[in-house]
């Protein structure tokens, strides 16, 4: 698992609201951000699929606030 | 001046005396974020679905329940949340459910909010259950139907962190009976999906 590498990947394509880094999963936050949900599933895969396989995410452009992208890695 | 004899229909459904808390036997230890609800977003949408088989013969006044905690949850407060409880001679949630899940499922009866567009403050641990929701409303299970209980939550709020798990079961006994969603856009831009997890949940009758 390479946080500070997903977070470096992650600001290439949008602002970090939060990383979440608890005992049995984490949580990632970024607005405005870019890319498809794959492709950003695919980057937070590469930098922590070693530890965590299951990952459920959301790609919402929310109104008035721009691209949002959650995740939850298991 | 004549005063014709009015005779109102005042028949109330009857029902059992609540006797205290009940654990519907299907625990698990399945994580799942979203039922009954993800307060990392701003709407959700949960179903989850119980056989008579699982319950019990008999009446039943349902006056409140407690949900499963997993990992990370402590407590909550959510306003604009509404409840239903509702008969159901389905035993499976429909494959493509929607947000008007009780317009979807055959055999719908005494359809109750138990909370109407009010506030849900529970609190809880780790693989525990949470402290108990009690209903503004009871409900008069019959003990012959199965059981939805569906959660709304329009609160437009969420937590600015990942806190949310709830534990269940994932197995043989749940499948197609849950569905759920959750969305940061809005309430109507939910699309629940069927799927084979389902809360522990204690009933209060």
């Amino acid at each position: 698992m390479d946080i500070d590498g997903l977070e470096t990947a992650l600001n290439t394509k949008g602002t970090l609201h939060s990383i979440d880094i608890e005992s049995d999963f984490v949580g990632i936050w970024y607005n405005d951000i870019s890319g498809t949900k794959q492709e950003l599933d695919d980057i937070v895969l590469l930098y922590i699929g070693d530890t965590y396989s299951d990952l459920d995410s959301t790609l919402e452009n929310i109104p008035g606030e721009g691209d949002r992208y959650k995740c939850r890695a298991k | 001046m004549f005063i014709f004899p009015v005779s109102f229909n005042q028949e109330q459904p009857t029902c059992v005396p609540v006797a205290g808390l009940n654990v519907i036997p299907q625990t698990g230890t399945n994580n799942q974020e979203d039922i009954p609800m993800d307060t990392w977003y701003r709407y959700n949408f949960a179903a989850i679905l119980f056989l008579q088989s699982e319950i019990g013969s008999g009446q039943k006044q349902i006056n409140g329940l407690q949900w499963m905690f997993g990992t990370s949850v402590s407590s909550f407060t959510r306003p604009n949340i509404t409840v239903k409880l509702y008969h159901t001679t389905d035993s499976i949630i429909p494959a493509s459910p929607t947000t008007s899940l009780e317009t979807q499922m055959n055999g719908v009866t005494e359809l109750t909010k138990v909370l109407d567009n009010g506030t849900m403050t529970i609190a809880g641990a780790n693989a525990s259950f949470s402290t108990l929701f009690l209903f503004e409303k009871n409900f008069c299970y019959n003990g012959t139907d199965n059981l939805v209980i569906q959660v709304e939550d329009r609160s437009n709020q969420m937590g600015t962190n990942y806190t949310n798990m709830w534990e269940g079961a994932n197995n043989t006994p749940t499948v197609s009976r849950g569905c759920w969603d959750r969305t940061d856009t809005s309430y109507a831009s939910l699309s629940p999906t069927r799927g084979n997890f389902r809360n522990n949940v204690k009933l209060l009758y």
